[in-house]
């Protein structure tokens, strides 16, 4: 901590090689929240690049009352949602409701299906982590972008549910719903596309 | 919700808490439930997959030369602002001084002069008025503001040339 405001009050005294340093030790959580909310790859990197300079710009107003990764990750949240609603991508949808065990075919489900070439696997084809992750991306990719961002700041960057809650102002327990209702339509999904067997 | 039900299955929550490493679950009966129950083991065996497949960050790469490119961007709008506020600042100079040379010559009495004479003998007057500056110590401020705004501009010719 003490060694983190070292760096802040470099950097706004104009020290570049430690801002870099910063955006070296900050770019994967960048990377992670705008790759997984931004589906367009071309703007991907700019919009990177647009976070990292408003957290250059707004350092000197960074108050520590919160972690520095929170504050940039809220930075980056933020950024994103201002680009989806000047894209006028619809932000607050809720999950399409996943009955399990029922095959009744809701359109959602019909045009899941259209999307997956070859369906369901033969049980005794094992399935590569590779593939299965692949497969995983896409149907994350579906769902509405803040399942999508609270999956990506819990599992990819190791962040609390409060930590999550600060970043996308949202209650802990709204964030600890949100996750575990994407996770259980996730397992649900992996279901219905690989048999059981062919998990290991 | 992590509440534990002896008799039956891990819930779908018991199950996300026990890879959550939860600490509201009984954790011995859900290893005990877990040893004896293959249908819980292969659901449980199903998260793992999706939670290693939710960690994985396979596409989620930035260019190489990230870092530098946002350097550069940061420069350029530092750069930017800076020309803006010593533009606005040399103008402000400019202003300043010619408000002065407004007030403090006699300037009504050389445009009197003009009129009177009818020729464009302007300049020589402001010339010849000059010296009624140096009675009072404005000579010295204008001296100085004409000094500061030559400062600004070779200092900007020079950023301007290491940046070229
Ligand atoms: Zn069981």
């Amino acid at each position: 901590m003490h060694q983190e405001q070292e760096r802040i009050e470099k950097i706004i005294a104009g020290d570049m090689r430690a801002f870099q340093a910063l955006v070296e030790d900050y770019q994967r959580l960048v990377c992670h929240v705008v790759f997984r909310m931004v589906h367009n790859e071309e703007d991907r990197e700019e919009i990177c690049q647009d976070v990292f300079v408003k957290v250059y710009q707004n350092l000197s107003k960074f108050e520590q009352k919160s972690k520095l990764s929170t504050w940039i990750g809220r930075i980056a949240y933020n950024t994103c949602i201002n680009y989806l609603k000047k894209k006028k991508v619809p932000l607050y949808e809720d999950l399409a409701p996943a009955e399990s065990g029922e095959s009744g075919s809701s359109p959602n489900k019909e045009s899941y299906l259209d999307r997956v070439p070859g369906g369901a696997k033969l049980a005794d084809e094992t399935v590569s982590d590779k593939e299965m992750y692949k497969f995983l991306h896409e149907e994350i990719a579906q769902l509405p972008v803040q399942y999508r961002a609270i999956l990506t700041l819990y599992h990819m960057d190791d962040l609390s549910y409060q930590e999550i809650g600060e970043i996308m102002s949202l209650p802990d327990g709204t964030v600890k719903s949100y996750l575990f209702r994407a996770r259980k339509l996730l397992k649900e999904r992996i279901i219905e596309k690989y048999p059981a067997e062919e998990l290991w | 919700m992590v509440t534990d039900k002896r008799d039956e299955h891990l819930s779908e929550a018991q199950l996300q808490a026990y890879l959550d490493k939860d600490a509201a679950l009984d954790r011995k009966w859900a290893d005990k439930h877990l040893g004896n129950c293959p249908h819980c083991r292969q659901a449980l065996s199903t998260y793992k997959q999706l939670y290693r497949g939710l960690a994985d960050e396979a596409g989620f790469m930035l260019s190489a030369n990230f870092v530098n490119s946002v350097t550069a961007r940061v420069e350029a709008e530092k750069n930017y602002r800076f020309d803006h506020l010593e533009n606005g600042l040399m103008v402000l100079l400019g202003l300043v001084a010619l408000a002065s040379i407004l007030v403090f010559t006699d300037w009504s009495s050389a445009l009197m002069e003009y009129f009177r004479s009818g020729s464009i003998s302007l300049v020589p007057s402001f010339v010849k008025d000059l010296p009624l500056l140096s009675e009072g110590r404005w000579h010295l401020v204008l001296f100085a503001l004409l000094a500061l705004s030559a400062v600004g501009l070779v200092d900007k010719m020079l950023v301007q040339m290491r940046h070229r």
